[in-house]
């Protein structure tokens, strides 16, 4: 029977005792339903990644320059849409998705505005902004969260630009266990 | 295949022999289907309805309603006690301690806002959300915070958990007297709050 519904390109219905996949007769597909009370998909478009490793992220802004963090170290990536070595998220089908991010900055030298943005292929959402002369020596940490709609194939990422003083303004890792800095998203459906 | 679902849909006898070979019942009204589980007939359904709803998945949002003036300022690493649940599916969420414990490995989303008071100056805070495993930074700053300063301090994350991993937020203020406050509203009108659910 499964045979026949390939050839007349129907979906393919099996099950066990406590689910039912549906088979794509194309390319051979699976989804299921399950009857368990917490509904889990291990293909749904998510990525959830933190910042671990000291490297470009320190000494990274302060004098205008927009930088764009690389959170280097993925907890989940299911659909392997995040870039880890660009930082980067790309939207894999045309959707709403939603993104958070937090970022702890350390001024060596004060800084008269700091911004930081979701920065898309097609502009910026401002998540957190301020304008108000941040001390040296201080340490503090920016975040925010939206519900982007973006195109598939459409680009993502986090981007700090402090301004107003020399480049020491530094993005803070740490272990993957106690974030200091991440990124994540995840397609609504 | 297909012409069996149908045939499922039409009666009871179908159902029954599903059972028996220990696969599902698929069952049905004008506008779902209801999926049987043969080992221990707990159901699931797809709906065509345009919203879809699920009053299963794991989800909680609950709200602080009582101020505490004496919570931390002194480097007391407070635990905030969300005290009235306005959901809980799941019942995961435990209003006495603040703490989530996640029921099955998933990642979930949280989302929190914390309303604080300082007493007397407080050189440096902290807002974390505390596993069993380690913390994410929601809110930090080292600049000094004015006495009688009211801030509020959020944040939100996505975080892979395992199964019976715990979720609760500390709030930390440092360099005075334990006379920092979290405020508490009623939960018509949250100041404080705590939500979470589990991503699918």
């Amino acid at each position: 029977m499964a045979v026949n519904n390939a050839v007349n390109l129907k979906p393919v219905i099996t099950g066990t005792a406590n689910q039912i996949t549906v088979v794509n007769a194309s390319d051979n597909t699976t989804s299921t339903l399950s009857t368990a009370s917490t509904q889990l998909s291990t293909t749904q478009p998510m990525f959830s990644a933190v910042l671990t490793t000291a490297g470009t992220n320190i000494n990274a802004t302060g004098d205008g320059t927009a930088y764009t963090v690389l959170f280097d170290t993925s907890l989940t990536n299911q659909g392997s849409n995040y870039n880890s070595a660009t930082g980067k998220f790309t939207a894999p089908v045309t959707g709403v998705y939603l993104f958070t991010c937090g970022l702890t900055i350390n001024n060596s030298a004060a800084v008269t505005s700091l911004e930081v943005d979701f920065t898309l292929n097609t502009g910026r959402w401002a998540i957190d902004y301020t304008s108000i002369t941040i001390p040296l020596g201080s340490s503090q940490l920016f975040r925010g969260s939206a519900i982007i709609p973006i195109s598939v194939g459409g680009t993502a990422n986090v981007t700090v630009t402090a301004t107003g003083a020399s480049k020491t303004t530094s993005v803070v890792e740490n272990t993957s266990a106690n974030p200091n800095t991440y990124f994540n998203g995840w397609l609504l459906h | 295949m297909a012409f069996a679902l149908i045939f499922r849909l039409t009666g009871d006898k179908m159902a029954t022999s599903n059972s028996v070979n220990n696969k599902p019942v698929i069952t049905g009204t004008a506008n779902q289907i209801t999926v049987v589980n043969a080992a221990d007939n707990s159901t699931s359904t797809i709906s065509t309805a345009s919203t879809q709803l699920s009053t299963t998945q794991p989800m909680f949002v609950s709200i602080f309603t009582t101020t505490n003036s004496t919570a931390t300022g002194d480097g007391t690493a407070y635990t905030i006690p969300f005290d009235t649940a306005v959901n809980n599916q799941g019942s995961n969420y435990n209003t006495s301690t603040g703490i989530f414990t996640a029921p099955v490995t998933g990642v979930y989303l949280f989302v929190t806002g914390v309303l604080t008071q300082a007493g007397a100056i407080n050189t440096s805070i902290e807002l974390d959300l505390t596993l069993n495993t380690g913390r994410w930074l929601l809110a930090y700053s080292t600049i000094s915070v004015p006495a009688t300063a009211t801030i509020m301090y959020k944040g939100s994350a996505i975080i892979p958990m395992s199964s019976a991993d715990t979720a609760k937020i500390v709030f930390t203020a440092s360099g005075a007297a334990k006379t920092t406050a979290v405020v508490g509203t009623a939960s018509a009108n949250p100041d404080t709050y705590f939500c979470g659910f589990l991503l699918h």
